[in-house]
């Protein structure tokens, strides 16, 4: 049996590319050269070993069906045909190990996404729904969020547990931070979180600023909290809203440290009488401006020089008073 | 005196019932990570005819290992596996089976499957 698949011309870069599967241009598909079909791999466990890597076999993987044109020691050679796309069926080639990892590993992948569709969702994740779904309704849930339902719990489920507390937090420190640190709390907390929250019942209506009648009862039960968060991502998307959790979280980090330093540089802040100035000294307050402004840019923040320059002011100038918000933040926002 | 002896009985039967869940948990998953285990077992695939194409065996296997996990801890477990290296996979296995199990789960059926 010799199969003919178009015109293959052997590929000229080493076909060791590790385990990813290189496609085969279609350029590269100009020699009528028959597969070399004499050839077969063998799986070395007990389940596969009477079943060999062959020309003309087809294997399940996640990416679709994979036909078998050639099968080498180094490397196999195969038609992906996609179940779910309308574009045409493509040539890889890939090392045979990697193949075997994928077509051994393929049950696993697909118990793994049965057992997800029978999923139950806990309750802060139903209250995240609620959420999103306030925002969006069923029908735009899929538009908004760019995944069905199910996969938004499974793309999210790292990240989605803590996301009650990251709000929690939010609201806990709102009020210090807008007593020492207003311009930190309007650029990086109201402009890039609560505004989302604006229209909804956690929100003062026409005021711009939390405080609606679940605001209090968020900070007590991380449930209502989780709703408040499925708010935010309905309105900001789920890819804006982690883009800045994350870039946040760097944030409180950069501040924390800001908030040691300027202690430090003044003896006896902490716990003493509150400091009048700034306790940086120029240089620290360029380099944690720069520090932040090259933060923010990473998830596309709008925060100027100035804005930047008078949050670490802020900061400077009352370590003893927002430490403890800082480090509360910090801790919510703390990747895992 | 009486209240006291009611507080101590109340911390006594509370302790107990909690002890109880844990005993259950820990047996459920020792069931479930044998379970995985005999989806491997040579006993079953040398019953299975040695023609079955690769697909009808891939879904197999996915149906087996489906049915052979239940608990949200298992199948975090199974998820997780495609995603390490061929050489992390059956450590994994064995550390978090005893994690949550509380005992080693030795299984030479997946160690076999992990090894090709």
């Amino acid at each position: 049996m010799a199969i003919r698949v178009n015109l293959y011309k052997p590929p000229t870069v080493n076909a060791n590319t590790g385990g990813v599967p290189i496609e085969i241009p279609q350029g590269q598909l100009i020699q009528h050269k028959p597969f070399n079909t004499s050839t077969q791999v063998r799986i070395k466990n007990f389940i596969w070993a009477n079943t060999p890597i062959k020309p003309g076999v087809t294997f399940l993987t996640s990416q679709g069906s994979r036909l078998v044109l050639e099968a080498r020691q180094n490397r196999i050679i195969y038609l992906l045909v996609r179940s779910n796309t309308s574009g045409q069926n493509k040539v890889f080639k890939q090392s045979a190990n990697g193949f075997i990892n994928d077509v051994v590993m393929f049950p696993f992948e697909d118990a793994g996404r049965k057992l997800q569709t029978v999923k139950t969702l806990a309750e802060y994740e139903v209250q995240i729904l609620i959420g999103v779904l306030s925002t969006t309704g069923w029908t735009a849930f899929a538009i908004v969020m760019g995944v069905d339902v199910f996969q938004f719990f499974i793309n999210n489920k790292n990240s989605l547990p803590r996301w009650p507390g990251m709000l929690q937090a939010l609201l806990r420190t709102n009020n210090d931070l807008k007593l020492y640190a207003p311009t930190l709390r309007s650029k990086l907390i109201q402009s890039t979180l609560l505004v989302a929250l604006e229209g909804s019942e956690f929100s003062v209506s026409g005021k711009g600023e939390v405080g609606g009648k679940l605001t209090e009862a968020a900070i007590n039960d991380p449930k209502i909290a989780g709703r408040g968060m499925g708010i935010i991502a309905g309105k900001l998307g789920p890819n804006i809203l982690n883009g800045r959790l994350s870039v946040l979280s760097a944030v409180w980090a950069v501040l924390l440290t800001v908030v040691t330093k300027a202690a430090a540089s003044i003896p006896g802040a902490i716990g003493l009488a509150k400091t009048e100035v700034g306790a940086l000294g120029i240089a620290d307050k360029v380099a944690f401006t720069n520090e932040l402004l090259n933060l923010v840019k990473r998830a596309d923040i709008k925060l100027s020089q100035a804005d930047a320059e008078k949050i670490i002011e802020e900061v400077a100038r009352h370590p003893r008073e927002i430490k403890s918000s800082l480090a509360q933040l910090a801790e919510a926002f703390k990747p895992q | 005196m009486i209240k006291l002896r009611v507080i101590f009985a109340s911390i006594f039967l509370v302790t107990f019932a909690l002890a109880g869940c844990t005993a259950n948990d820990a047996t459920r998953y020792e069931v479930e990570a044998q379970a995985l285990c005999n989806v491997f077992s040579p006993e079953f695939w040398s019953t299975v005819p040695s023609d079955m194409q690769p697909i009808e065996k891939q879904q197999l296997l996915s149906d087996r290992i489906s049915q052979a996990v239940q608990s949200p801890e298992m199948k975090a477990l199974v998820e997780k596996l495609p995603s390490l290296t061929p050489d992390e996979r059956y450590p994994y296995y064995l550390t978090r089976t005893q994690e949550l199990s509380g005992k080693p789960q030795t299984c030479p059926a997946i160690k076999d499957y992990f090894s090709f």
